[in-house]
């Protein structure tokens, strides 16, 4: 049980590609930390210098308080699970177990309880004597975990480790990873591009675009109150609704690109006439009567999703695509023009710009 | 295996003529004349052969050289294969990890493989010449005069120097592929379940090498049974003496030198049943061992 603390973290790879500049956050001891972005933003770095598979080019990492940087993976006290499972592919599922232990010098007794015990967790019993190659790719990724959990480590350091399997699957380890934190109680870093997997797992995120760290909070502050205009894109499904336009000279309202003003239900500090985005998620759109709406959607096509139904069109005049959810089952004829509106509290005004959050 | 139905049920044998034929031709023809002229005392002109039974088979065993030159060629394969193995996996793992102008260092490592036997003992020979060579320097400077041709040890030393080298290319190669194949994230679970690299080398890296070894084995064994008849020769300089030669040499020397037709028939029957006792007990007992993905 440990906490985990970068300061100022920068990677640059030898052919002079930054990878990761400055990050700069504390992972709390017990702590499920999800790290999360898009392919190429770094996230997987991160967790590879913690990992200590990369080296650090800038700033310091700490597990417990000590300074890891120069030592060795082996005796960092952490434990990863990959993406491919990367089992050893002769040894049977307890040699994979206890491969790490045995180079730890424990004693014979010691690492079979610890199996027995990883093996009760995960169900695998009945696999032990397996090699690898005979299990299904639901049962490696088990065995990946309980090759990390019997090492009882400080960290335990997770890269994408449900990509690789079906949706079902997905779902259902989700649900028992989650269950295996808690149990634990340990402190999990885990790196994922899904954000639905991000924001069932975590405690908090570390959203990351382009080597930067973007915002750091819970599931709900990134869904609420998104820091930028990457985050309020990222987070939520289908992704949240952008209108783009200029700041009106009220600064209470925005002129869109056909003159119509949008009024916002809130004055902003910005100056007139600056160009900004802004976002409501689909879920925030609700019915309006025509003196209150603020967006004008036509219909294009309709998702039935039984529980929900999202409704795909385009903001009249502009033909700016807008998403609109509902609970239930709807279905609009294609062309029906909705007037909708939304609460002050769900409006996101961000400037186009810079992308950072205005209101 | 995909099941093709042809219309015409002779057509596929047609398609495999050319490939049988060249086996007929190159391979069943020839091991069957041999077969049939060891029962036989050839006339050394052609002039006909009288049918002499086991006779020939007596005389190959009961001769002393023949003894004595199947415990060179035992030393020397088992001496070849290793150093050619060992060696090139030494260079492969180092290839493998640098980072800077690895392929550069992989060209040089692999070059050798495109020298033919012969011309790679020639320049064996240049490299060990009495006056001029780099080798026979080298080896004054630590005391040991070597005289190639003439000491039987020396001899025998430099053949193996110059077959080794021949071979490491090809296994370098094949190391390498083997090592570039085993998954970047296994390698990396074993940096966090083990902070040694030589203990990580044998207890993960080789038995994932294993199957790649496997082959190399076989092919280096015949390697050294048979391809180094041209370096052998070279460095002989077709002039045996009493130097140390190998089976597959003496084969050559009695059947075209010394003109005995039906002993070395008989000796390259006795090679082939090797050959064939070797393949079976490699596939049979050594592969059930051998851990394939």
């Amino acid at each position: 049980m440990a906490n985990v603390t970068l300061d100022t973290v920068r990677k640059t790879y030898p052919n002079g590609y930054k990878a990761v500049h400055g990050a700069d956050f504390q992972i709390r001891d017990g702590e499920f930390i999800v790290l999360v972005g898009p392919s190429g933003c770094g996230k997987s770095t991160l967790l590879r210098m913690i990992a200590g598979l990369e080296d650090v080019t800038d700033g310091e990492i700490l597990i417990d308080n000590a300074v890891v940087n120069d030592v060795d993976p082996a005796r960092r006290d952490i434990a990863m699970v990959f993406q491919n499972y990367a089992l050893y592919p002769h040894m049977s599922v307890r040699q994979n177990m206890a491969y790490g232990l045995k180079n730890q010098r424990m004693n014979k007794a010691e690492i079979a309880s610890r199996i027995e015990e990883a093996a009760r967790t995960l169900r695998l019993e009945d696999y032990l004597e397996r090699k690898p190659g005979q299990l299904s790719g639901g049962q490696r990724q088990r065995v990946a975990m309980g090759r990390a959990i019997v090492r009882h480590p400080k960290v335990f350091l997770f890269d994408e480790p449900l990509s690789n399997l079906d949706a079902k699957l997905r779902t259902q380890l989700r649900a028992e990873l989650k269950a295996l934190h808690k149990r634990l109680g340990a402190t999990f870093v885990y790196v994922t591009h899904d954000q639905v997997e991000a924001m069932s797992l975590a405690d908090r995120i570390i959203i990351m675009s382009a080597g930067q760290v973007e915002q750091i909070g819970t599931p709900m502050d990134l869904y609420l109150r998104p820091a930028s205009r990457f985050v309020a894109d990222f987070i939520g499904s289908p992704a949240m609704n952008i209108v783009h336009g200029a700041l009106g000279e009220d600064q209470a309202s925005v002129t869109l690109a056909d003159g119509t003003a949008l009024p916002l239900p809130i004055a902003l500090e910005t100056a007139p006439g600056t160009k900004v985005d802004v976002g409501v998620r689909p879920e925030h759109l609700h019915a309006a009567d025509a003196t209150s709406a603020q967006f004008n959607l036509t219909v294009d096509f309709v998702e039935q999703l039984g529980a929900d139904t999202v409704i795909h069109g385009y903001q009249k005049g502009v033909e700016n695509p807008l998403a609109l959810r509902l609970t239930g089952i709807h279905a609009p004829e294609a062309g029906t023009v909705l007037t909708l509106g939304s609460d002050a509290e769900h409006l996101h005004i961000f400037e186009s710009a810079t992308g950072r959050r205005l209101n | 295996m995909k099941r093709v139905q042809f219309s015409r049920p002779l057509f596929p044998y047609l398609l495999l003529v050319p490939q049988l034929s060249i086996i007929l031709l190159f391979f069943y023809w020839p091991a069957a004349e041999a077969i049939r002229s060891s029962f036989y005392l050839e006339d050394p002109f052609g002039f006909g052969s009288t049918f002499v039974g086991l006779d020939n088979y007596r005389d190959v065993i009961s001769g002393s050289e023949y003894g004595s030159i199947a415990q060179f060629t035992l030393v020397f394969t088992v001496l070849v294969a290793f150093f050619s193995l060992s060696l090139a996996l030494l260079l492969a793992v180092k290839a493998d990890t640098i980072i800077r102008g690895a392929k550069s260092y992989r060209v040089f490592l692999m070059w050798v493989y495109a020298v033919a036997p012969p011309v790679a003992g020639l320049m064996g020979i240049l490299l060990f010449d009495q006056s001029l060579g780099p080798l026979t320097h080298l080896a004054e400077f630590i005391g040991w005069e070597l005289r190639i041709g003439v000491n039987y040890w020396d001899t025998a030393t430099a053949i193996i120097v110059i077959s080794v080298w021949k071979q490491i290319p090809i296994n370098f190669i094949f190391f390498l592929a083997g090592l570039q194949s085993i998954p970047r994230s296994v390698r990396e679970a074993a940096i966090i379940d083990d902070p040694s690299p030589a203990s990580r080398f044998f207890t993960i890296t080789f038995p994932l090498l294993a199957p790649t070894a496997f082959f190399l084995l076989i092919i280096n064994i015949t390697y050294a049974l048979f391809d180094t008849f041209g370096i052998i020769d070279i460095v002989l300089k077709g002039e045996p003496g009493n130097n140390p030669i190998t089976l597959v040499y003496k084969v050559f020397l009695d059947g075209f030198r010394g003109n005995d037709l039906g002993g070395s028939s008989a000796q390259s029957v006795i090679l082939m049943v090797l050959v064939l006792a070797l393949t079976v007990f490699q596939f049979r007992f050594m592969e059930r061992r051998v851990h394939y993905n």
